[in-house]
């Protein structure tokens, strides 16, 4: 994974709007999503389904407590 | 001649072969021409599809065989089938009908959930033509399993990976469903006979008389209470509901005399909510005192069938695996103890169990 | 409908406070309840029912470990004890999917979230309509129950006479605007284009009034930069996207208890396809109505071209296809404003709107010149001509104050704006009066605005109905300038101000999404059911909770009631309103209005 998302303090989200035809399979898919890019900690913080898809707030946890936190790293590597 | 029945295919947990001796029972009767009748307690919803919301039919069958199930199954289904009548009985897959198989594909069933409605649809497809109802149960009940004529056991590993543990409690069933005799062959007083006609639990003296009476179903110990007067005078009691466990071992402290008779509705009104190894204790300590078992209704455990798969959960993936316990130890063990023909489900041919259930004539 | 018995039992160790919920519905419903304390072994609980020969018997399970085990038996239980088949039987609670509850055969499973009225429709035996799909919901006609009887009798009579002077002056006058929107009244069939036939006749007197632009298009097929066509299977599959969505789409209820304000978003992405998939959102998530919002340079361009045309600018294109294709794939409830307030093509605008079968359109002659750039006396031949058909397809139409965010002082912009009002009433329009609720240069060099952003909207509202008895619907949309580009604090605000409008009783209300203050794109779909949804939450939140006037609200108001007058009393002197446009009496260069210079010198007399 790439430096910069050392410096993420804890959590990356992802808010956006996914057609598709249930909450289920919205909430399938962005996870799916979300993992092919290289995220492992992944989970929904909220999913709507309505109308034409669903509202979906999807969350990659980059640092979680009790990690080593690869932003107070920061000042060594430079 | 061949006389019609029913019967029920029940399990001890998932993955114990129900559907595989369901399958194999339909492909053997279909080839001997039997008209079967299919149906099921209630639907697993495992088998949902969660986008469509729809049942994913598992089933192959064949052309001729009727089955009771839900509309949305059908809807489902791959086989193409003929609605012959809309049983009116609601359920959450929408109401039951009855149909007839036309062209062969996959199915599902889900069919009544209260033994009551099973009853209707029991008669319903005797009237269409049925000689074999089957009846393809649901976890964890057992009670509408009264309006069968007996029923199957598929057991195995996914119930316990102990095999010794699986095969004491197919013992437990067996013994429970087969030991006691039907009534009708234990009673020979004709005044007796009659007390079976009461629907209240009754004790009664070697004349007949009635000398407690108690509610039909024995729930609570504390119900008990009137048995204990003249309880040296009491040579049979008939309990025409259910009795939980801890009735039964209240039961088993009243100081009756020996040689008793107890007559029980039938097997399942002992069996459902109980712990199994004190009913069999009971049956077990009370034939060794002298006494005498009976059902009004009989429902006998015909066979078990058993499957030493069972899915095996990896913590790594997170997910199952196939695994298998000892598939040889599993039958062999099971064999001994419970008196009752035992199959390997995915071994043995079908044809003997077959045979046992059902005299095809043929 | 009887009086029913209920047996409410917690299957679990201690008391499920939603069960204790429901059973406080049924007792008000009038109905016998007794509630089983919990951890009670489940014969036990079967004893129960036995004995009290309950109708119905409600179980409530929190606890999710080994519940479909538990379920089983007891089901079972009931089964055999006989008393399954009397029972109407449901199951609720944390633990509870309706799955499960199904599977098991239970005649209801309630899931987490049910309600009490949910419990209660199970209990009498009806079907539990959800309050979402019980709301049907109608369009609203927005002028109804709206007498335009002035309540000044000053400004009244300055009005009638700006009115006399108005339509005096353009009796003779046209434009080629005015032309073409006449050619389409009169052979523009919309059926018959429609169904594909000839539209030739139309097309050979209709290119004579275009400019360039437009007479590229018609003579050889030449689109505007940056358009293109679109395929068929994108049509298609744009069908099948409206086809699937119109099935299974409910439509929610902002309002709360309130029946105002409507609210309107907008779209207009440049792309009619990607503006329909933002308004079945848009629809899903409640809107009442969506507001077209066009390009600037459609404006400047005389005539419409046709077909579907996408574009990446801001603002979609007008053009019969892409207005067409809008509106069929709109909810029936929805409102729809297709805007005709500023630009060459004003009155044409509002025939095709209304051929299309637009419900609301907006004019607004004195923005049109001073703040959007066409010239005056162009907008104000043209402006009649769009009230006039405004008024013959029963199109109500908002006037918009939006010179307000140039700098003109709200009460100059009010005085503009209940100029092109009355003009309407007399003409048999139904105008609305569109307010701003932003942050003005006005108030920004004023100060009103220091404290809150309360007291001088309210008292541009409380200063019109003064006036005149007529809808008012805020714009455009309302916080206007007070958003930024943070999601939280734009949704807030529009929320806020959407709040208040419904606090002040106004008819309807225009917001913005979350993306209103970013400049780098086209506005996005979760960014405008972000401001959706704070909009509901703020109905919500304030209910129907009044909002009391204070003094200060009642100075602004007197301020701009007397402003108004006075500018209006201006007009009348000077006698010639056109002239009073280009004069800035009611916006001039010191406040950031500026005539426009689009079709100037394009009136002719006849």
């Amino acid at each position: 994974m790439p430096k910069i998302l050392d410096r993420i303090m804890d959590a990356i989200d992802f808010e956006t709007f996914l057609v598709c035809n249930s909450d289920e399979e919205g909430r399938k898919l962005i996870v799916q999503l979300i993992k092919e890019w290289g995220f492992k900690d992944v989970d929904i913080v909220f999913s709507q389904h309505q109308g034409p898809g669903s509202r979906i707030r999807a969350r990659a946890y980059v640092h979680r407590s009790g990690d080593v936190y690869g932003w107070l790293e920061l000042g060594n590597e430079e | 001649m061949n006389i019609r029945k029913t019967i029920g295919i029940a399990g001890t947990a998932k993955n114990t072969g129900k559907t595989t001796t369901t399958l194999s029972l339909l492909d053997y009767y279909y080839t001997k021409g039997v008209t079967i009748g299919l149906t099921s307690i209630g639907y697993d919803g495992e088998t949902m599809d969660n986008v469509t919301g729809l049942p994913k039919p598992r089933l192959f069958v064949r052309k001729g065989l009727l089955i009771v199930t839900a509309e949305k199954c059908l809807q489902a289904s791959s086989a193409k089938v003929k609605i012959l009548e809309n049983l009116g009985i609601n359920t959450p897959l929408g109401k039951l009908v009855c149909a007839v198989v036309e062209r062969e594909g996959l199915i599902v069933t889900a069919g009544p959930n209260q033994s009551h409605h099973l009853r209707t649809v029991r008669d319903l497809l005797f009237r269409y033509g049925a000689e074999l109802i089957i009846v393809d149960g649901a976890l964890g009940r057992i009670a509408p399993m009264i309006e069968t004529d007996g029923f199957i056991m598929a057991t195995g590993a996914s119930y316990k990976l102990d095999s010794y543990q699986v095969a004491r409690h197919a013992h437990y069933l067996a013994e429970i469903c087969n030991y006691p005799q039907s009534a009708k062959d234990l009673l020979k007083d004709p005044a007796w006979v009659k007390l079976l006609d009461s629907r209240a639990t009754v004790v009664w003296n070697s004349l007949g008389e009635i000398l407690a009476e108690v509610d039909e179903s024995l729930l609570n110990p504390e119900q008990l209470g009137s048995f204990y007067n003249h309880s040296s005078d009491v040579r049979g009691l008939y309990c025409p509901g259910l009795i939980t466990t801890q009735c039964l071992q209240k039961l088993g402290e009243i100081p009756f005399s020996r040689g008793m008779t107890y007559i029980f509705s039938d097997p399942i009104k002992l069996i459902v909510g109980n712990d199994l190894k004190v009913t069999h204790d009971f049956l077990t300590t009370v034939q060794q005192e002298g006494s005498a078992l009976g059902y009004k209704q009989m429902i006998p455990l015909m066979a078990i069938t058993v499957n030493p798969f069972y899915p095996k959960y990896r913590y790594e993936s997170g997910n199952y695996e196939t695994a298998y316990i000892d598939k040889g130890q599993l039958l062999e063990e099971v064999t001994s103890i419970a008196n009752v023909p035992v199959f390997d489900i995915v071994q043995d041919s079908c044809t003997n169990l077959a045979k046992i259930i059902f005299d095809t004539g043929k | 409908m009887s009086r029913k018995k209920v047996l409410l039992v917690p299957l679990d160790p201690v008391h499920d406070v939603g069960l204790k919920m429901i059973r406080r519905g049924l007792d008000d419903a009038g109905h016998e309840t007794i509630l089983l304390p919990p951890d009670i072994p489940v014969h036990e609980i079967v004893q129960e029912i036995v004995k009290q020969r309950a109708d119905t018997v409600l179980v409530s399970r929190t606890l999710g470990y080994g519940v479909a085990e538990l379920l089983a038996n007891f089901v079972d239980l009931l089964d055999v004890v006989g008393v399954r088949s009397r029972i109407n039987l449901g199951i609720g609670g944390m633990a509870i999917r309706p799955e499960l509850a199904a599977e098991l055969g239970f005649d209801a499973g309630f899931g987490p979230g049910t309600t009490v009225e949910e419990a209660l429709a199970f209990v009498e035996g009806r079907e539990y309509v959800e309050a979402s799909q019980k709301i049907v919901k109608n369009k609203k006609e927005m002028a109804e129950g709206y007498s335009y009887s002035y309540r000044h009798e000053g400004i009244q009579a300055k009005l009638n006479l700006i009115v006399d002077m108005i339509l005096n002056w353009a009796a003779n006058k046209t434009s080629p605007g005015v032309q073409r929107a006449a050619i389409r009244e009169e052979l523009w069939d919309v059926n018959r284009w429609r169904n594909y036939e000839s539209m030739t006749d139309f097309y050979n007197e209709y290119k004579l009034y275009c400019d360039d632009l437009g007479k590229n298009y018609y003579e050889k097929g030449i689109l505007h930069p940056k358009t293109r066509r679109f395929t068929k299977e994108e049509i298609i599959s744009s069908e099948e996207y409206v086809r699937r969505t119109q099935e299974v789409i409910k439509i929610p209820k902002l309002q709360h208890n309130r029946t105002k304000p409507l609210v309107f978003n907008q779209y207009g992405t440049g792309c009619p396809f990607m503006d329909i998939g933002h308004i079945k959102v848009s629809e899903a998530w409640g809107a009442d109505g969506v507001v077209h919002f066009d390009p600037s340079w459609g404006a400047r361009s005389e005539g419409f071209l046709d077909g579907f045309l996408t574009h990446q600018e801001d603002g979609t294109v007008i053009t019969p296809a892409n207005l067409n294709r809008i509106k069929r794939a709109l909810e029936k409830s929805t409102l729809w404003q297709v805007r005709a307030h500023r630009g060459l093509n004003t009155p044409e605008t509002i025939v095709l709107a209304g051929k299309i079968g637009a419900d609301l359109t907006k004019i607004n002659i004195a923005y049109g010149c001073l703040g959007a750039g066409t010239d005056p006396a162009r907008m104000t031949v043209d402006g009649i001509w769009a009230i006039r058909y405004a008024a013959k397809y029963n199109l109500p139409f908002d006037v918009v104050t939006n010179e307000e965010l140039c700098g003109v002082p709200a009460y100059k912009a009010f005085a503009g704006m209940l100029i092109t009002t009355a003009l309407g009433i007399r003409l048999g329009g139904k105008p609305i009066l569109q307010p701003l609720f932003c942050k003005s240069p006005e108030v920004m060099v004023g100060g009103q605005m220091k404290d809150n952003y309360v007291e001088f909207n309210a008292a541009k509202i409380m200063a019109l109905r003064q006036i005149i008895d007529a809808p008012i619907w805020p714009g455009a949309p309302v916080g206007f300038l007070t958003q930024t580009e943070d999601r939280v604090q734009s949704s807030a605000s529009t929320a806020f101000h959407a709040s208040l409008a419904a606090m002040l009783g106004v008819d309807a209300v225009t917001i913005a999404s979350s993306d209103e203050a970013y400049s780098g794109g086209p506005i996005s779909v979760p960014s405008k059911i972000d401001t959706l949804r704070a909009v509901g939450e703020g109905f919500r939140f304030f209910g129907q909770t009044p909002l009391a006037s204070t003094p200060q609200m009642e100075v602004w108001r007197d301020t701009i009631v007397s402003g108004i007058d006075s500018v209006l009393a201006k007009i009348v002197e000077r006698d010639d309103f056109v002239q009073s446009l280009y004069e800035g009496i009611l916006g001039n260069r010191e406040d950031g209005a500026y005539p426009g210079r689009n079709g100037k010198d394009t009136v002719t007399t006849i």
